[in-house]
């Protein structure tokens, strides 16, 4: 079977190199972007089977990635874990939770990253046949 | 022809004829001179009222009420002053109508007999307009005038300024009437005249007769003597009931006038006093009249038998005025017969003979402080001392206690009546410096502005804010001192938890960011570091796999301290839900005992709270930690006591978490809910501001009741109704 795609899209260096590490030894192709518009680059090129997301990003950030990529047919059925320092509540429209598939507060045990995860595949709705 | 007609005839010829001819002449200046006295009596009346027209109209425009009123209420305030003297003046004669109409409310304030005109509005052709603007102040006598107005204006003059206008009318028929009875009088004089000499010569002619010479001598004598006479004896009579009317209308004038009045002559023995003078010193009529000043000012003495230096001063302007023929007025303070000192406004009048020489003084004395005037300006004072905010006390010169207005009373929580009259010192034992600041300024004449005071008053501290100022007479004598202070208790207790809140609002916006910036790396460290720690464990490097865990605890510490700063400075919406309080008390001694503290857990439930609607979590998150403060407070012995009750008067319900520990120092108790307070050692200090914070929230409060060495109580306030 042939390696589930996991992008990873975080500002910072340290936790991208830290979220690749970990699921690299689970077994995931992992890419990695610095920000929203190269995430969605890479989406459009390789079809990732799952999106972590940070919600706090210079330029585009997480929550308009999520609804750009939401509302494009093409990417709006890839699950999304969301990943922030801080979690906040939009004023008015739907919040992240609604649109995505979980929420990874940081600091984080990568024991939790690797149960989120694997939870999403586990998920039949989410399986890739 | 008989020697007794000749001299009838001659008597006729030489006396009736010239009499009659004279007394005709008479009747007619008899008619002129009823008519002139009338008018020119009118012409005082009018004059006398309006002297006194300022002195009402200046007390009735200087009260708050006149400033307040209305149209109406200002003509009717006028109106209760002026109408009495109006009425008396028409009743007393020989005015028939008197009308005061003032421009500013453009409306007759005060009219007799034509109360109906009262409140009305003058037609602007009226002549009392006419006449005043155009100082033209008599009016036209005319019978035939639309308005029948027969009578004087004289304009009401206040501070240099016409205000209105005094229309003193008369009664043309009630004159003509009078001018008839007087020439009436003199017809009958006449007739006396004309019998008496009749009747003289008849007897003379009779005694005389054998003698013509000394007859016709006899009888030319008595006819010059009566042509020369009764004429005059006449016209004296006539004007002598006039006159005498005249003076005794205005003698009851002068004695209906409110200020006192009083007349000495050039040796200063007083020829004259008025009502309002005998009234106003005490001294009757009879101790005054004929006396001279110096003699009556000697009586003028203080009950301890002092006189005032002042007495002699008002001798030096007395001599002045009567030396130099000024006028003066100025304001003394006189010694009336029974001792009393009463202020009084004198105005000094010459007095001139017919050769322009000084003959003597009028004085007009006005009280400036009649008793019933006193007495309404003592209540008006004493309302307005009652209605202000503030506390406002006086001390007199001895420092007793003059002045305590209901705003100390209701300040200090000390009833007026156990003050008042009290040495200031011994009126407020409990009061520390608050007193002294009076004192301070009665004996060094310091005034001070706005000093914070923190004083211990009803068993409970109360902030104040006083100023004091010395107080002083009308001639500017130091009488004593007075103090307002005003409660700034509440304010400044709204203050500091405002600079709390602002306090907390920095810290919030900081920690949204510090939060942030800290998680991030954390988050790479802490996960390598587990990587790490798991190829520890997989090599079986046991030691270091402990080290990664000992380190793996401190990241967590600062996780949790990022955690709690982001809790206090989150504002995150309230989840309301109906709680009842008694529940959420039961799960929270169901918490404690769950702890392995060892301590004695009691609760003591008000069985009938209302529900309130708060969020459960965050509520159950507060007392939770002030329950682990209790717990650590109390050190594994001791009574954690859990309570519910009403209270009442703030609609709500308290939560009462109560512990047996040290208490809270009084230094540390204002600080406790500041962020990044703590007295534990490995506090964050953050607990009771998110506590604070939550509870604030819910538009509720947390009250502290410490006592060292036996413990605390927090109550934890929640309102009833609030959603």
């Amino acid at each position: 079977m042939e390696a589930r795609k996991v992008l990873v899209v975080d500002d910072e260096p340290g936790i991208r190199l830290l979220i690749s590490l970990v699921l690299s030894r689970k077994n995931y192709a992992v890419t990695t972007a610095s920000g929203g518009e190269e995430a969605l680059r890479i989406v459009g090129r390789e079809k990732p089977d799952l999106i972590l997301l940070d919600l706090k990003m210079p330029g585009l950030d997480g929550m308009s990635t999520l609804r750009i990529l939401r509302e494009d047919p093409a990417t709006s059925s890839i699950p999304v874990l969301l990943v922030t320092a801080v979690p906040q509540k939009p004023e008015k429209g739907p919040s992240p939770e609604d649109l995505s598939q979980g929420l990874l507060t940081k600091p984080f045990d990568i024991a939790e990253l690797e149960r989120m995860v694997e939870g999403i595949f586990q998920e039949p709705r989410w399986a890739v046949s | 022809m008989k020697l007794r007609y000749r001299i009838g005839l001659t008597v006729i010829a030489l006396i009736v004829i010239p009499i009659v001819i004279v007394i005709l002449l008479q009747t007619n200046r008899t008619r002129e001179m009823t008519v002139s006295h009338r008018v020119e009596g009118i012409q005082s009346i009018a004059r006398l009222l309006a002297s006194s027209f300022p002195a009402d109209y200046g007390e009735v425009i200087d009260t708050p009420a006149w400033a307040s009123g209305g149209r109406l209420e200002k003509i009717a305030m006028l109106n209760s002053r002026l109408q009495p003297l109006v009425e008396n003046t028409v009743r007393t004669g020989p005015a028939a109508g008197v009308i005061y109409y003032l421009y500013e409310l453009d409306s007759i304030v005060a009219a007799e007999p034509y109360r109906n005109l009262i409140g009305e509005a003058l037609p602007s052709d009226h002549p009392i307009q006419g006449a005043v603007h155009s100082g033209d102040l008599d009016i036209q006598k005319s019978p035939g005038h639309p308005y029948g107005v027969r009578g004087v204006v004289e304009p009401l003059v206040y501070r240099g300024r016409v205000v209105g206008a005094l229309l003193v009318s008369y009664d043309g028929e009630a004159i003509m009437a009078e001018v008839r009875r007087a020439v009436l009088l003199d017809i009958l004089w006449l007739v006396t005249a004309v019998v008496a000499s009749f009747s003289t010569a008849w007897l003379l002619s009779k005694m005389l007769g054998d003698d013509l010479g000394r007859l016709r001598r006899a009888a030319k004598g008595t006819a010059d003597a009566l042509e020369f006479n009764f004429p005059e004896m006449a016209e004296v009579a006539g004007e002598a009931s006039i006159a005498a009317r005249e003076r005794n209308f205005m003698f009851r004038l002068v004695d209906n006038l409110r200020f006192g009045l009083a007349a000495v002559d050039r040796d200063l023995k007083f020829t004259f006093v008025s009502d309002g003078f005998v009234s106003l010193t005490g001294f009757s009529r009879k101790e005054i009249l004929g006396r001279s000043y110096h003699d009556v000012a000697a009586r003028m003495r203080l009950p301890d038998g002092k006189s005032t230096d002042r007495q002699d001063s008002l001798m030096t302007l007395i001599r002045k005025t009567l030396q130099e023929g000024t006028s003066d007025r100025f304001r003394r303070r006189i010694i009336r017969k029974d001792g009393a000192l009463v202020p009084v406004e004198i105005d000094l009048h010459p007095l001139y003979e017919e050769g322009g020489g000084v003959s003597g003084i009028m004085a007009l004395v006005t009280s400036l402080a009649a008793e019933d005037d006193a007495k309404k300006l003592r209540d008006i004072s004493n309302f307005i001392l009652d209605s202000v905010q503030g506390g406002v006390m006086m001390i007199d010169s001895a420092e007793r206690v003059v002045v305590f207005n209901r705003g100390a009373s209701v300040i200090s929580g000390i009833p007026a009546s156990d003050v008042l009259g009290r040495d200031a010192r011994d009126a407020f034992p409990d009061m520390g410096d608050a007193d002294r600041l009076a004192q301070m300024t009665l004996r060094e004449g310091i005034e001070f502005s706005n000093v914070r005071q923190s004083l211990l008053m009803g068993g409970s501290q109360r902030e104040l804010l006083t100023s004091t100022c010395l107080v002083r007479d009308m001639d500017n004598n130091v009488v004593g001192a007075a103090v307002t202070f005003h409660d700034v208790t509440d304010l400044v207790a709204a203050e500091t938890r405002a600079q709390r809140a602002e306090r907390l609002a920095v810290v919030g916006e900081m920690a949204a960011g510090a939060a942030h910036e800290i998680r991030n790396p954390l988050t790479s460290v802490k996960g390598f570091l587990q990587l790490f720690r798991n190829r520890f464990q997989e090599l079986g490097l046991r030691e270091d796999e402990e080290l990664c865990d000992l380190i793996l605890k401190e990241l967590d510490r600062i996780a949790d301290i990022v955690t709690e700063i982001l809790l206090l400075a989150r504002v995150r919406p309230l989840n309301r839900t109906t709680v009842e309080v008694n529940s959420l008390a039961r799960q929270i001694r169901d918490l404690a005992l769950a702890t392995p503290s060892g301590l004695e857990v009691v609760t003591e439930l008000d069985g009938g709270l209302p529900p309130v609607s708060v969020d459960r979590e965050q509520i159950l998150q507060v007392c939770w930690n002030m329950v682990n403060n209790a717990i650590e407070a109390m050190d594994g012995q001791g009574t954690l006591t859990i309570g519910t009750r009403l209270v009442k008067e703030q609609k709500a319900v308290a939560i009462d978490l109560s512990d047996t520990g040290p208490g809270i120092k009084r230094e540390d108790l204002p600080r406790i809910f500041d962020p990044f307070y703590s007295t534990k050692p490995n506090g964050t200090g953050l607990g009771l501001s998110i506590c604070h914070r939550i509870v604030e929230e819910h538009r509720g409060s947390i009250e502290v009741r410490t006592e060292l060495g036996k413990g605390s109580t927090f109550s934890v306030i929640l309102p009833v109704g609030e959603h």
